[in-house]
């Protein structure tokens, strides 16, 4: 009776240590198309791209503006004679009636007001963030 | 660590308080722990609602990697498969929200498992399934001995029992994507005191480059106390950690290639679990039992994530960007920063129950009474980091939270003939939560404050329900009300107000029949429908840091759910087990007021449908197919059919998972192998849009194991 549970349990241990042994991943470069940041000649922050097969990045694009944001037109700064509405889209304080640009993290930045509760935000925020400043919709 | 043993020791000589009163004898091989159903052949009969018992026999035949896989196939229950290695349990009841099963009361053993039951009833620790020997799912009026919630049902994991003689099982388990497990479990007894001991590790990289492990310590110990009672302690330790995230995938990056990796590989989320609970059981008396729980757990979770733009912000200098940056938020834009979420929790409890039966005027009487009192307090600080791994930062909010409750309860089941029970309970439960802000941002700054606030309540709860019929054929009935505690992060606002968000109400109805005419043929239907005063939910415009919950206003839950078993090997006497189960669930829960009225909940299936079959040999042979399909489900209020270019709004297709297992084994050496397939079909689909962007799931997952199994 000894033999067949000692060689269970060898069993066992051997095939624990066997498929521990092969843990691994897959140790891929970069994912094709994705951006990461790297540093121009004159220290300044380019965007290289992943290549297609995924295997390394491309050359430090200094161009211009972060793959993705609208072109930078030559048109001085930001027209403030009008000013963006609770909520709207903008790009710094100066924009905003209410003088306060926020960027929230999932839906960018938007002109909001301060909070302490709920009830300080008017509709159609859908109350006040833990940031303390009014939600974006 | 005086004042952390100090809770525990009030705990043990409260449990052990009432060990001292002799009286009836315990059975010799009575098993002490908690259940809602009972091992008996008639407790079903005795549950005035819908029922479901998950056996030992069933979990072994299905080599669950996790306990979602097993209650996707209990009638009434959607569960949504979550990534991180299935750490982590989604499950919603009749069409409430899934997310971290806050929706329904999950225990252990009759033990809370949520961090903070009242506060905050999430949960970030699932009770591992290689734990279980037997799962118990009760909806309906059945369940409001129970608590604190009661808006959905009751799940109540029983946990391996303490052998009465040696047992030890060691198992190997090695798979795809780099899967391995280890467990170890050892058992004995000695004299009239019987222990077990179990261990385990698992790990893997992940469907995604997710990568996880976990570790695990549970033990139990039985001991005798007096004649006529038992004391079991439990102790658990659990550590885990993943890559888990919230940014899911844009609509472009998921018609490109849905099983890319993950597009936040520095996320991680780490929790850790210490538990320790007493249960006392004695008999005071002919026919009267003193059952006492007393609890204690803190959990830690500290979960890091990078912050992330959907538009580019000008100025801002990212880390990587990944995506489609030329359509407009098809892109998610990384920061050089993250936000560390460090979160604490500990939870104490003491619950003494009483059961006495009686007869008065020819009525049979089961009466239980109880009375439940717990505390818990929460701790949460928030920092913003100044890499995308960094694991500390400037703390730019610091809050603690605590509650205190009592509940009490009574039932009497009254047995008015063998076939007529009708079963009346009501239980009170009084809370009050408090919460202290020293920190959090202000305009856009983190500023030191000092914002206190509390709020209180007290409710009762009643319920009803009925019992027709004999043990093979009966019909049950009931009704009872809903009732959900509100998250004290809801209840007190940021700035000390009360009551942002209402506490829960709803009434429940049940209607249904239960049939066994023989011994391998039973089955179960359930029509129910649930209305609810004021639904909480979380909103589907939410996103970023957040999950924000609203008030949804009066909504109707109406639905049937039904089971059947047949055991064909057993009713054809074909000297081998082929066992065919069938369960369907079908839902139709909707917004009953205001601007979303006569439309679906988000994440409410109408159908689900699943099936089973089982063989099983003499020789040692077996295998087990499941199937499940999830019927399709919006992701928002107003129900959007296209998707939207972050993937968060949509319609979300119905899906098909099938698992299947075969295993073989050698009586005489006690060994098993055994390989399990997860997702056999290996089709992705969308398993979620929910808490930001698109979820991927369905990946194929292969494991073999070897087990050894002596006794």
């Amino acid at each position: 009776m000894r033999r067949p549970l000692a060689t269970a349990l060898a069993a066992v241990t051997a095939a624990a240590a066997a498929l521990f042994s092969g843990c691994g991943s897959s140790g891929v470069a970069c994912y094709p198309t994705d951006w990461e940041a790297c540093t121009c000649a004159d220290g300044a922050q380019g965007y290289h791209q992943c290549a297609a097969l995924g295997d390394a990045y491309g050359a430090c694009d200094c161009s211009g503006p972060t793959p993705g944001a609208a072109p930078i037109e030559d048109a001085g700064p930001p027209d403030v004679s009008v000013l963006a509405s609770f909520l709207a889209v903008c790009t710094v304080d100066a924009e905003c009636e209410s003088g306060l640009c926020y960027a929230f993290n999932a839906k960018g930045p938007h002109c909001t007001i301060a909070c302490n509760g709920d009830a300080d935000c008017p509709a159609p925020s859908p109350g006040c963030s833990h940031m303390g400043v009014c939600k974006a919709q | 660590m005086i004042r952390r043993a100090a809770p525990l020791l009030v705990l043990f000589f409260a449990a052990t308080a009432a060990a001292e009163e002799p009286s009836l004898p315990l059975p010799p091989s009575a098993p002490i722990e908690v259940q809602i159903i009972g091992d008996k052949t008639d407790s079903l009969q005795k549950i005035p609602g819908s029922v479901t018992v998950v056996s030992k026999k069933d979990l072994a035949r299905a080599e669950p990697n996790d306990v979602s896989e097993i209650l996707r196939r209990v009638p009434g229950l959607q569960v949504r498969q979550e990534e991180g290695g299935g750490l982590r349990l989604d499950v919603g009841v009749r069409g409430l929200d899934a997310t971290r099963s806050r929706r329904v009361l999950v225990l252990e053993d009759g033990i809370p498992v949520a961090i903070n039951p009242y506060g905050e009833p999430d949960l970030y620790y699932s009770p591992p399934v290689e734990r279980m020997r037997g799962i118990e799912v009760v909806k309906g009026s059945g369940s409001i001995l129970y608590g604190p919630q009661t808006v959905g049902g009751v799940i109540n994991f029983l946990t391996l029992l303490p052998p009465e003689s040696r047992l030890v099982r060691l198992e190997a388990q090695g798979g795809a994507h780099g899967f391995a497990k280890a467990l170890g479990t050892y058992g004995d007894a000695s004299g009239d005191k019987r222990w077990v001991v179990q261990g385990y590790f698992k790990r893997g990289d992940g469907f995604r480059d997710e990568a996880f492990h976990a570790a695990d310590i549970f033990a139990k110990l039985a001991v005798p106390i007096g004649q006529t009672g038992e004391l079991t302690a439990k102790m658990g330790f659990h550590d885990e950690g993943s890559n888990s995230t919230d940014a899911g995938l844009t609509l472009p990056m998921y018609l490109a290639d849905p099983t890319r990796p993950t597009i936040a590989p520095h996320d991680t989320v780490a929790v850790r679990r210490y538990e320790l609970s007493l249960i006392h059981d004695v008999a005071v008396g002919e026919g009267t039992r003193l059952r006492t729980l007393a609890y204690t757990y803190f959990t830690t979770r500290s979960w890091s994530r990078q912050d992330y733009d959907r538009s580019p912000v000008a100025g801002m200098e990212y880390e990587r960007i990944v995506g489609a940056t030329q359509t407009p938020k098809g892109a998610l834009y990384f920061r050089t920063s993250n936000t560390v979420r460090d979160r604490s929790y500990q939870v104490f409890g003491v619950e003494p129950r009483l059961q006495k039966r009686f007869v008065t005027a020819g009525v049979g009487h089961t009466l239980d009474a109880g009375l439940r009192i717990l505390y818990e307090t929460a701790r949460r600080v928030q920092a913003a980091g100044a890499t995308p791994v960094a694991e500390e930062g400037v703390v730019t909010g610091d809050e603690r939270a605590g509650s205190a409750a009592i509940a009490g309860y009574v039932q009497d089941r009254l047995a008015f003939r063998e076939w007529l029970l009708v079963t009346p309970g009501a239980r009170v439960e009084i809370v009050r939560s408090q919460r202290s802000i020293t920190r959090q941002i202000i305009a856009g700054a983190a500023q030191d404050v000092d914002v206190q606030g509390s709020n209180a309540l007290g409710t009762l709860i009643p319920g009803v329900g009925m019992v027709v019929g004999s043990l093979r054929a009966h019909v049950f009935g009931g009704f009872h009300v809903g009732f959900a505690p509100p998250r004290v992060t809801s209840w007190v606002d940021s700035s000390g107000k009360e009551l942002a968000l209402a506490p829960e109400r709803s009434l429940q109805y049940e209607l249904g029949a239960r049939v066994a005419p023989r011994p391998w043929l039973k089955g179960e239907a359930t029509g129910f429908l649930s209305n609810f005063e004021n639904q909480i939910i979380p909103s589907s415009r939410a996103g970023g840091d957040t999950v924000d919950l609203v008030n949804a206003g009066r909504t109707r839950h109406l639905g049937v759910e039904a089971g059947a078993n047949f055991g064909l090997g057993a009713a054809l006497k074909w000297g081998f087990g082929v066992d065919l189960g069938a369960r369907y669930t079908f839902v139709h829960a909707i917004f009953a007021e205001g601007p979303f009225v006569d439309r679906y909940l988000p994440y409410a299936p109408l159908h689900t449908i699943s099936a089973t079959i089982d063989f099983e040999h003499p020789s040692g042979l077996g295998a087990q197919v499941a199937w499940t399909r999830v019927g399709s489900q919006f992701a928002d209020e107003l129900n959007t059919v296209p998707v939207d270019v972050t993937g968060r709004i949509g319609e979300i297709p119905a899906h098909d998972v099938v698992d299947a297992t075969a295993r073989y084994k050698h009586a005489r050496t006690g060994i098993t192998g055994f390989v399990a397939v997860k997702n056999l079909l290996n089709q992705i689909y969308v398993g979620s849009r929910r808490p930001d962007g698109i979820f991927p799931a369905g990946f194929r997952q292969i494991n073999v194991g070897l087990r050894w199994d002596y006794r």
